[in-house]
């Protein structure tokens, strides 16, 4: 009871000498282990602080001793910020807790690793051989820290199939349970995956059926989930459509606006086409997909060039038209680097056309409100009400 | 995964004995005694299951072996299994480890391991040995070995008995809030009641020292006995495997908690305590006395 006394950092200056693994397997994060005016302590974190605990411990505690190298490279640990993360009992690197998600997904990711090096982040090493190393369970742990939708659903399917080979019997259990804690811990996110899921996303090693299963997934749900699927497969992948929007109707609209470039459009226009702008944004930004975080930023760029395109729109002069055709320029590299952000996306697998439909919903709209303003844009709305599949019945009518 | 768990000796093997565990042929203790007053004997409570706190870098060991093993204890110089009666209670010795943390591991056992108890202890005699209450108590509970240990074979129901004379009934035990009507019983009754019943917040011990523990120095099968289990989210796969192998035909419910934060193990067994009386011990409180 009064061993577990905190000791003031206050006190002294943290020198890290070492860690303990509790977990007893390796890759884990690892508790640090050092002296605090020569007393010898371990540093744990706390849920309800922002402070870290330093618990006395014996002298003759057992624990890993790093070697002069490490304590050398760990040199600037602060544990006030940062935690300790061991590959290996001699391969230990800290992390700030402020970037813990970043960490965690960095660990996790398919090829993560890859992308830290490229982004020249610090703390990853050559040697990761990736998350597969860590039992799946481990890895959902850590998983929920990400906030990554495609992650999490990929490290619970395998967590699912490991539970359906070792432990049947309590596979239904736990499956309960894990999405008790989801739903309690963060609704958000557990209403994300829920709308991920139903929006037909397919973990990458896993099967739909049992992350739907898990997820409680309901036939008053699943029946118009379907009809979605048969659309799908009317219209073309949700991929192609977000494509097409892209590379048709968002160029479209920027020809549209060329049109304009000595005339600019009225104010009550330009209101309109700002709210189309905003609503195509926020259907961005509320698809949790990662693999579209590009676009969600990209996409409030393109609508305050836009406001900057007409916000000289009473201005008929020569100046006026050319900061115009500037500005027409700007919103074609925009639209350019979404279109290069989905080509170097290898797999967006889950969106559904639900999500193309919101996409394409509010440009509809604005056509049908001024018609001779988007001439093209409205030709390009048409194109992609076409079905795709002309030996669909419904398709060729 | 599990198996890579390291297989160190367990026993501490430098003992030095402070105590003794009384043996059953001595006279009664002071306790014992005064729970002998007619006045506790009626409508005891139901008896509760028991609690074992272990760590995760053994729990392999304890699943391999299919029960739990006493281990080496330097207050009583024997070998012993210290159990929590009704709650799960955290405290670090308890946790016989030589590593510098641990991630703990709470065991919910069957109140038919009573039948095979030692002796029980009011309170913590690991933190009363030690000292740890202050000098005030560890005068006035001196000495404590003789003075309070309650054995089977002197007392019946010695669980619900020390239950029904210190907090009244099993729900103000598991809450810790002892009976003001045991300042009315015979010694040592009352005095244990002002201990229980003290704010040692300032000395930094919590309600957790209002526990019952009962000693045993027997192995308990875990096949037999075990209720429910609460462990890290590091191979639950195999952790459950291994207990349906003990416990089959029966699914014993569980809980694994996330270990994605190196928290403090105080706080990780604080949930242990919460969830396991949600899953195990409320359901033995809606019982009448």
């Amino acid at each position: 009871v009064t061993d577990l006394v905190k000791i003031s950092l206050e006190s002294g200056r943290f020198d890290l000498i070492g860690h303990d693994n509790p977990a007893g397997v390796y890759p884990s994060l690892v508790v640090p282990i050092g002296r605090v005016k020569s007393r010898l302590v371990a540093v744990h974190g706390s849920s309800s602080e922002n402070i870290p605990t330093l618990v006395p411990i014996a002298e003759e505690s057992r624990y890993i001793h790093h070697d002069p190298g490490l304590r050398r490279l760990l040199g600037g640990f602060d544990c006030r910020w940062e935690e300790l993360f061991a590959y290996s009992e001699d391969d230990v690197i800290s992390f700030s807790v402020t970037e813990r998600s970043e960490f965690y997904r960095s660990l996790l990711l398919k090829g993560g690793a890859k992308n830290l090096i490229r982004k020249e982040r610090p703390w990853h090493r050559l040697q990761w051989k990736g998350a597969g190393q860590m039992s799946p369970f481990y890895r959902l742990s850590l998983a929920g820290d990400t906030k990554d939708l495609s992650i999490i659903l990929d490290t619970l399917s395998d967590c699912i199939r490991e539970m359906e080979r070792l432990a049947p019997q309590f596979s239904s259990d736990w499956q309960r349970q894990v999405r008790g804690e989801l739903q309690d811990s963060d609704p958000e996110l557990f209403q994300s995956l829920y709308r991920f899921a139903a929006r037909g996303y397919y973990p990458t090693k896993g099967d739909a059926a049992t992350i739907r299963a898990f997820l409680g997934l309901n036939p008053d749900f699943l029946i118009p989930l379907l009809h979605k699927e048969v659309t799908d497969r009317r219209y073309g992948s949700a991929r192609h459509g977000l494509q097409r929007f892209l590379s048709d109707a968002l160029t479209s609209f920027v020809h549209d606006l060329g049109a304009h470039t000595y005339s600019g459009i009225s104010d009550g226009a330009c209101n309109d086409v700002k709210t189309t702008l905003r609503f195509i944004t926020h259907e961005f930004g509320d698809d949790r997909n990662p693999e579209l975080y590009e676009i969600k930023n990209l996409m409030p760029a393109f609508g305050a060039v836009y406001s900057e395109w007409n916000e000289r729109f009473d201005s008929k002069t020569p100046e006026a038209a050319l900061y115009r055709a500037s500005k027409a320029r700007q919103l074609s590299a925009i639209r350019r680097s979404m279109v290069k952000s989905i080509r170097e996306t290898q797999s967006i697998s889950g969106l559904s056309y639900n999500f193309v439909n919101g996409l394409y919903g509010p440009m509809q709209q604005l056509s049908s409100i001024a018609p001779e303003l988007f001439p093209e844009m409205s030709r390009a709305i048409e194109r992609w009400r076409r079905p795709q599949f002309s030996r669909d019945k419904r398709a060729t009518g | 995964m599990l198996s890579k768990l390291s297989k160190e000796p367990l026993i501490d093997t430098s003992p030095v004995s402070l105590y003794r565990v009384p043996s059953i042929n001595m006279s009664k203790s002071d306790l014992e005694k005064a729970l002998g007053d007619p006045a506790i004997s009626g409508d005891l409570p139901i008896e509760l299951p028991l609690a074992h706190l272990t760590a995760w870098r053994w729990l392999s060991s304890i699943l391999d072996v299919g029960s739990i093993e006493p281990r080496q204890c330097k207050v009583f110089g024997k070998n012993l299994l210290y159990l929590s009666y009704g709650a799960v209670h955290y405290r670090t010795m308890k946790v016989q480890t030589e590593s510098a943390t641990e991630l703990p591991v709470a065991i919910i056992l069957s109140p038919e391991v009573l039948q095979v108890a030692d002796c029980f202890y009011p309170f913590d005699s690991g933190a009363v040995s030690a000292d740890k209450f202050g000098r005030k108590w560890s005068a006035r509970l001196k000495p404590f070995a003789d003075r309070f240990a309650v054995r089977p074979a002197n007392v019946m129901q010695p669980g619900p008995r020390l239950v029904r004379a210190l907090y009244g009934s099993n729900k103000n035990y598991v809450a810790g809030v002892p009976s003001p009507s045991s300042d009315s019983y015979p010694d040592p009754i009352p005095a244990l009641f002002r201990f229980l019943n003290e704010d040692m917040s300032s000395q930094g011990i919590d309600h957790r020292h209002r526990s019952i523990e009962e000693l045993i120095d027997q192995p308990v099968p875990l096949g037999k006995h075990l209720r429910w289990i609460g462990f890290p989210r590091i191979d639950d796969a195999e952790v459950l495997r291994k207990i349906y192998l003990l416990t089959k035909p029966e699914v014993r419910p569980y809980w694994s908690y996330s270990y994605n934060r190196n928290f403090n193990p105080v706080e990780i067994a604080a949930q242990l305590e919460m969830k396991a009386r949600e899953s195990i011990v409320d359901g033995y409180l809606e019982f009448p006395a």
